[in-house]
């Protein structure tokens, strides 16, 4: 396996030794790729900023992790980074994307030298799925502006959000820095304006990655690539002798076919061995839907001993892609977005402003017996408005005003004297 | 006749001395009677303090249960409100999230 080419220039400088997150050889008749890591957190942290640094989802951390606060977990708690993947039953070339494990993987090379990149993904929502099947990247675009389409530009409307006919790039353009525009028309894989959205089911049926990793799919991928996009909950993988089982919580439009599909190969596992499977083993799997790999059965005798135990990473000193807050100026304009009796609940909604995209910046001031959410500072009333519009649309939150201290009220106080 | 007169001299003798005798038992008895009596009121007023002791610790540990149970549903509730406010926020977050 690889570690992380220093030298690469797109390759953001937040890797902590030789941590494997997206690229990978994969030895051949090898399915499995990557191993799980535990890191302990610090206060402050949240989980879409662990997500983003070590480059996964926040559905693959979250459901790994179940029970952790995704906003506000414990300082101390010590959680697990699942970097490891079976690949999905598709062709090895091109891009395929798995939309149940919300991740891209980029084939390069054949038979013993394959090498696979690795990318979690933002996919549709339920109402508007990404589609499924085999396409190709019909055009690629640098700083791509984005034609709204009806149907979204009426979803807008209605909440009182009226978008403009064609978004300029720019820090407001969902589609972020790169497009891939797909053969299938309307379908694009490109970068996006809210990285805290990676591993959820937030776009239209676009397939979104995080601003790093689009600039190094962009880079990697030509015109005419072939894309599969499957929809695999259930996956099956070999390595070191050992079967492996990774099972996601399956999408709401997912149909019995696939579950059948991974019964009959699970039955073809013990015909071809002649041992019965740990069903037992198998069924916790399918409950828990914890998406990493789990071995499940030793093809030969003694290979439970390969299983590649996970290891424990050191905390970065900063992490990659965490919201700046910056410092709150009193002759600055800002928002008192909530007024709350709980310091847990104020903090968890001063994260979730921040991890807005564009970001919010936001705090939480304690006042008396309360705790004040204050985002800002703004550069003048114009863009506070605008943050408390995008509060309400987006958040639901009814957002005051602050003026700023005005300096001059304050130097005329002081001639007085 | 004198020996006869011996004879009786000595059953009057015997009679007034084994009356005395009787008297005195009695009276032992009596007080004996007494002091069981007082023992016993004392055992049953010790028994009524007792059970009255017990019953109030028992109404006591009762209450303390109750509280303990009460504090115990109201963590619980805590926790459960603290859990729906986490995923209501988590739910308007992922809203929040769409282009």
């Amino acid at each position: 396996m690889k570690g992380v080419h220093e030298d690469d220039q797109l390759v953001p400088k937040h890797f902590e030794g030789y941590i494997e997150r997206n690229e990978f050889s994969v030895a051949k008749g090898d399915d499995v790729i990557g191993r799980l890591l535990f890191i302990s957190l610090e206060k402050g942290d949240s989980l879409p900023d662990i997500a983003r640094h070590f480059s996964l989802g926040l559905n693959g951390v979250s459901a790994i992790n179940p029970g952790v606060d995704i906003w506000v977990p414990k300082a101390g708690e010590r959680i697990t980074l699942p970097l490891s993947f079976i690949l999905p039953d598709a062709p090895r070339k091109g891009i395929v994307i798995n939309l149940a494990a919300m991740r891209l993987f980029q084939f390069k090379g054949e038979g013993n030298s394959l090498e696979v990149f690795t990318y979690p993904v933002g996919v549709g929502t339920e109402e508007r799925p990404s589609p499924t099947g085999q396409m190709h990247v019909e055009r690629k675009v640098v700083r791509p502006t984005w034609h709204v389409p009806v149907s979204i530009a009426k979803d807008h409307l209605i909440k009182g959000d009226l978008l403009p006919a064609a978004v300029l790039p720019g820090p407001q353009n969902p589609l972020g820095e790169y497009a891939l525009y797909l053969s299938k028309p309307s379908y694009l894989i490109h970068g996006t304006n809210k990285p805290a959205s990676i591993g959820l089911r937030a776009t239209n049926g676009c397939i979104r990655l995080y601003p790093e990793d689009i600039k190094r799919l962009y880079r990697n991928t030509p015109v005419k690539t072939p894309v599969y996009i499957v929809n695999q909950p259930y996956l099956l993988g070999q390595r070191n002798g050992l079967v492996y089982m990774e099972v996601h919580a399956p999408l709401e439009n997912m149909d019995a076919a696939e579950f059948d599909r991974i019964y009959a190969k699970l039955r073809a596992i013990e015909k071809e061995s002649g041992r019965t499977l740990d069903w037992s083993k198998v069924k916790k799997v399918l409950i828990e839907a914890r998406g990493v790999p789990v071995p499940i059965f030793e093809t030969r005798q003694g290979s439970g001993k390969e299983v590649a135990e996970p290891m424990e990473v050191k905390h970065p000193s900063k992490l990659y892609g965490r919201p700046e807050i910056p410092v709150l100026k009193t002759d600055a304009w800002s928002v008192l977005a909530a007024d709350m009796r709980d310091k847990t609940d104020a903090v968890r909604l001063s994260a979730i402003i921040n991890h807005q995209g564009p970001q919010i910046p936001a705090r939480v001031l304690a006042k008396n017996d309360n705790y004040h959410v204050i985002a800002g500072p703004f550069n003048d009333a114009k863009e506070a408005k605008d943050a408390i519009k995008r509060l309400k649309i987006d958040l639901e939150i009814d957002g005051k005003l602050i003026e700023p201290i005005k300096k001059r009220s304050l130097e005329k106080g002081g001639d007085k004297r | 006749m004198k020996s006869l007169l011996v004879i009786l001299m000595m059953l009057v003798l015997a009679i007034a001395v084994g009356g005395c005798a009787t008297q005195g038992d009695l009276e032992k008895v009596q007080s004996q009677q007494m002091l069981t009596d007082a023992k016993a009121e004392q055992a049953v007023q010790d028994a009524q303090t007792a059970k009255a002791a017990s019953d109030a610790a028992a109404l006591k540990a009762e209450d303390a249960a109750t509280r303990a149970e009460n504090a115990l549903k109201m963590a619980e509730e805590r926790e459960k409100v603290a859990d729906e406010k986490a995923k209501k926020a988590d739910a308007i977050f992922q809203k929040s999230m769409k282009k």
